[in-house]
């Protein structure tokens, strides 16, 4: 009976790749990068392995950002802010981080968006956007340079990888489920060949049924286990390397450490201070499943996730997985491990004060002030206009409008939404087309353009707009349906079928691509 | 001369008052660093020997980042890069449940990294 979780834990112990499905686990239940770390982390073979750049690999990356290839998912979602001084500032603390880095660098490039979010992010392209909402909260030049620190790390250590990586390991864990499946109705099928024709019977239905069922169990756990949580594991990981390296980075650049501190305090007090779910079920289960994982011991394993079973955590499993998130990527967690990280490896350096002068005054300087005003005031026009008060949101958007980043996607699209609220159609449509630089707004921005032209019946309108979408957010996925309905608005017979082809390569769009055909034929 | 002395009489309350509103909830280091009034070491205490209770924070000099507190009827300065603090000393000045929703979901950008989940997410 036994027979085919050998056979399992065979194939498990000796694959290569499953090693890091092991890591994954020890992410959830093991301990952090940070106490495993020897040294300084920018130092340690782990990091050392990205010092040189893979010229093919920055060639794809470079030919992915400046052709239209991007995919629709990965387009950038915000409208850009453009305030010079600021960017200027900004891009000044990544290069100065940057000669921290011991190895080649990425070209690191930071952009400014219209979000009120607190957290900064990074792309694959080596795009590190920072929110307005992080540099109306942080305090200092140094807690900026933390959170710059972080996404570069992102990008210097290929963590946008991870969703291979993570598809791979789930592959994996599927395939093995599936094995066990499989040899289970193996061990316990025969051959009748009494009939003239070969035919399988079962010599243990019950048995045979049973186990398939528990497996089938298994493997539909396994995947969410993938999904929910497995992934949550690599991004622990994740997020615990760029803490490190980012921290390595600043401590070179000559910035506070502590700086990190203040920004992981208050991601914390952003992201909401709720009691971390099914507590007592990880302490109880943690110990067990990590032994097992650690031997291998497929057997022990599956008891285990009986057990899980048996607790119900298959129906709840959505709440398992904002527990880890919770648990293991919490940013107090996060920065008590820095801390500890940072009296091991730089007792000197964690003595450092923050400079709390070099930031306000950017932050206080006209231009970047009156820039920033003008941006909350759109902000709270949103907000006015969410609980109906329209005249207090024309009262914000009129300040705004007269800010000098009037002319800016963000601004002149809530204008166009409070016009709308007052019933002035007209006006709102002038609002858009008063936008100068198109290649700062998001998607949403140039779908509202894109529809009006399409409904306008302005094919040639609708798709110079396509065109400036394509170029600026590189990605031709995001508006093929838009661009095939303005070709057969035009009757361009010879385009749409163009369209049509390359529609058929993204599955996502492919069906709507050949409705929007049908429906003209 | 006398308007002065108010504001200046109402910063030292204020400050007295914020103080005593935190605790030191949680000694992080091994050993903790003792430091005078400008963050200078003097002594260090083994990480078993601090008090395992919250306690009350006696005075902040936020510039510093230090806390003067009472260790074993002492009155002593810690540096805050030692400690958690309760309730944090940096916070955001925007709640998160005054995010408007439709600024809320369209923040995000899809398939990159971030520093950290935004509200309720």
């Amino acid at each position: 009976m036994k027979g085919y979780l050998l056979l399992a834990s065979a194939l498990l112990s000796g694959c290569a790749t499953l090693k890091g499905a092991d890591q994954a686990f020890l992410n959830l239940v093991g301990p952090s990068t940070q106490s495993r770390v020897q040294g300084h982390y920018v130092d340690n073979a782990d990091v050392r392995q990205y010092y040189k750049l893979d010229p093919q690999r920055a060639g794809q990356q470079r030919l992915s950002y400046d052709g239209r290839t991007v995919p629709a998912a990965e387009a950038r979602q915000q409208n850009l802010v453009d305030i010079p001084m600021l960017q200027v500032y900004l891009q000044g603390i990544v290069t100065r981080l940057s000669k921290g880095w011991p190895g080649e660098l990425p070209l690191l490039q930071v952009k400014i968006t219209d979000s009120y979010s607190f957290g900064p992010s990074a792309d694959p392209y080596g795009n590190i956007f920072v929110p307005l909402g992080m540099l109306e909260n942080v305090g200092s030049e140094d807690e900026i340079a933390a959170m710059l620190g972080h996404e570069m790390s992102h990008v210097l250590l290929h963590h946008h990888d991870r969703a291979a990586a993570f598809q791979q390991q789930k592959d994996m864990f599927t395939t093995v489920a599936s094995t066990v499946a499989l040899a289970t109705v193996a061990a316990n099928t025969g051959v009748d060949r009494s009939s003239g024709t070969m035919k399988l019977f079962s010599k243990d239905p019950a048995g045979t049924q049973k186990t398939i069922g528990n497996t089938v169990l298994y493997t539909s756990l396994a995947n969410s286990f993938s999904d929910n949580v497995w992934s949550t594991a690599w991004g622990r990981s994740q997020e615990d390397q760029a803490d490190l390296l980012g921290t390595d980075l600043m401590i070179r650049a000559g910035y506070a450490p502590r700086a990190a501190t203040h920004s992981l305090e208050r991601l914390n007090d952003f992201q909401g201070k709720q009691k971390p779910l099914l507590t007592g079920f990880l302490t109880a289960r943690k110990n067990a499943m990590q032994d097992s994982l650690q031997q291998f011991n497929l057997d022990r394993f599956t008891k285990e996730l009986d057990v899980l079973v048996k607790d119900g955590l298959n129906t709840t499993l959505s709440a398992t997985s904002q527990y880890f998130n919770r648990s293991h990527m919490s940013a107090l967690d996060r920065d008590t491990e820095l801390r500890q990280y940072l009296q091991r490896e730089y007792r000197k350096e964690r003595r450092a004060r923050v400079n709390t002068t070099s930031w306000p005054k950017v932050r206080d300087a006209t231009p970047v002030a009156k820039a920033m005003q003008g941006y909350k005031d759109a902000y709270a026009a949103t907000a006015a206009l969410e609980k109906n008060k329209v005249p207090e949101a024309e009262a914000f958007i009129r300040r705004a409008l007269s800010s000098p980043v009037k002319d800016q996607p963000n601004i002149r699209r809530t204008a166009y939404t409070v016009r709308l609220a007052q019933g002035r159609n007209a006006d709102a449509l002038k609002e858009l087309k008063a936008i100068k630089d198109w290649s700062l707004a998001g998607p949403s921005t140039y779908d509202l353009m894109i529809s009006y032209y399409l409904k306008r019946g302005d094919g040639q309108a609708a798709l110079a707009m396509i065109d400036k979408a394509e170029r600026n957010l590189g990605s031709e996925e995001l508006f093929i349906t838009e661009k095939l309905l303005a070709n057969q608005q035009l009757q361009n017979t010879q385009q749409v079928q163009s369209v049509l082809r390359k529609c058929g390569q993204y599955p996502a769009r492919k069906a709507n691509c050949q409705k929007l055909a049908q429906v003209k034929a | 001369m006398n308007r002065t002395l108010i504001v200046l009489l109402a910063a030292l309350y204020s400050q007295g008052v914020l103080a005593e509103t935190h605790v030191i909830k949680a000694f992080l280091a091994d050993p903790v660093e003792v430091v005078d009034e400008q963050g200078k070491l003097q002594r260090e205490i083994a990480h078993k020997d601090t008090p395992k209770q919250p306690v009350p924070v006696l005075q902040l000099n936020k510039a510093l980042e230090l806390v003067q507190v009472e260790l074993a009827g002492q009155k002593v300065w810690l540096d805050t890069r030692d400690l958690r603090i309760e309730p944090p000393l940096h916070v955001m000045s925007l709640p998160c449940q005054q995010m408007p929703q439709s600024l809320v979901s369209d923040s995000r950008n899809n398939s990159t990294l971030g520093y950290g989940a935004g509200c309720n997410q």
